[in-house]
């Protein structure tokens, strides 16, 4: 196996020369980023597999029509977004929060009473509220959310990756947000009096 | 912007999903079972193709010895019979020769086992891309 000192774009290369290893590593190396997107994505670890193995195979079936010049990372999350997407699609579909579709002047809101969000991490169930509450926001929004702040890709990269304007991911990024916060205030709300 | 950072520590802490084990090796058996299946599709056309490529080979070499019978067979047939008449008339001899050499049979002839060879090395290699068993990516 190759170290991770070797780019991505340079394993392609190799593979693309006959070196099979170099796509086993690629894979390898992506394996724990693409499952974890896709289980914040999809919110079972049943269903992000069963994407993550369609995902990976679809990046070697398309590898030939990647564009070298550009990063590999974004392009396999563009491939694994969309793999999620249609399983979502197959699915009943649910009703998500509308908040994110209000006008957001989260930017305006300068003395913000709820509770910041590193708050939460003093509580002992703040990971399954925030997985609670990312599975109700739009599958777009959680996208954002969890590769900008997990995965670090720009908002350029994300807008590339979802084929929107850099405008509309930054403001679906922002609505998201509030949509999240209000979402976790609620829960909270909801459930704060059995924490006690 | 403070709001974005407890936001970025919000994600950050959150636990990172680990891929399950044999996820790579389940993809990677799916790609060799696809390049199988893949393989014994093309090594189907190339059977085919070596087949057509045969036959191609049996009507040229046919027309090759008919164009030859014209004239060329009997001249080439004196170089071992009367080579000391050949030797004498060496320029004339060379001229006949060449005049008579059935240039379109030797075309085809070489093409078409040109090919057959070809066709051949491709159902090779997909044969042996087809009933391989041992994983490549191991």
């Amino acid at each position: 196996m190759f170290t991770n000192a070797i780019a991505d774009e340079q394993l392609v290369e190799w593979y693309f020369h006959g070196n099979e290893t170099a796509l086993r590593t690629l894979f390898e190396r992506y394996a724990g980023p693409v499952f974890n997107f896709l289980y914040r994505l999809l919110g079972n670890a049943a269903d992000a597999e069963d994407v993550a193995q369609e995902t990976f195979f679809r990046a070697w079936k398309y590898l030939k029509k990647f564009n070298r010049e550009k990063r590999f990372k974004p392009w396999l999350f563009a491939i694994a977004k969309n793999a999620a997407f249609a399983s979502l699609a197959r699915v009943r579909a649910r009703t998500f929060s509308d908040v994110e579709e209000k006008e957001g002047s989260f930017a305006e809101t300068i003395n913000d009473p709820a509770p910041l969000p590193e708050e939460w991490f003093s509580r002992g169930d703040a990971e399954r509220e925030v997985t609670r509450a990312l599975q109700r926001i739009s599958p777009a929004s959680r996208a954002v959310l969890v590769l900008y702040y997990q995965e670090d890709l720009s908002f350029r990269e994300i807008g590339e990756l979802l084929k929107e304007p850099l405008d509309t991911v930054k403001s679906r990024h922002r609505r998201a947000l509030i949509a999240l916060r209000d979402l976790l205030v609620h829960q909270n709300g909801a459930s704060g009096d059995s924490n006690r | 912007m403070d709001w974005e950072s407890g936001y970025r520590n919000l994600f950050s802490a959150l636990p990172r999903q680990k891929a399950p084990a044999g996820l790579v090796a389940s993809v990677m058996e799916r790609i060799e079972a696809r390049r199988r299946r893949m393989a014994r599709v093309h090594l189907s056309l190339s059977v085919a193709g070596f087949g057509a490529s045969l036959y191609a080979f049996v009507l040229a070499f046919g027309e090759f010895r008919a164009e030859a019978a014209g004239g060329f067979s009997q001249f080439f047939s004196l170089l071992f019979s009367d080579a000391a008449t050949v030797i004498r008339y060496g320029g004339d001899f060379a001229l006949s020769l060449v005049e008579s050499f059935p240039v379109t049979g030797t075309v085809a002839l070489l093409g078409s086992v040109l090919v057959v060879l070809i066709f051949f090395r491709s159902m090779a290699r997909d044969a042996g891309m087809a009933f391989h068993r041992r994983s490549r990516f191991a």
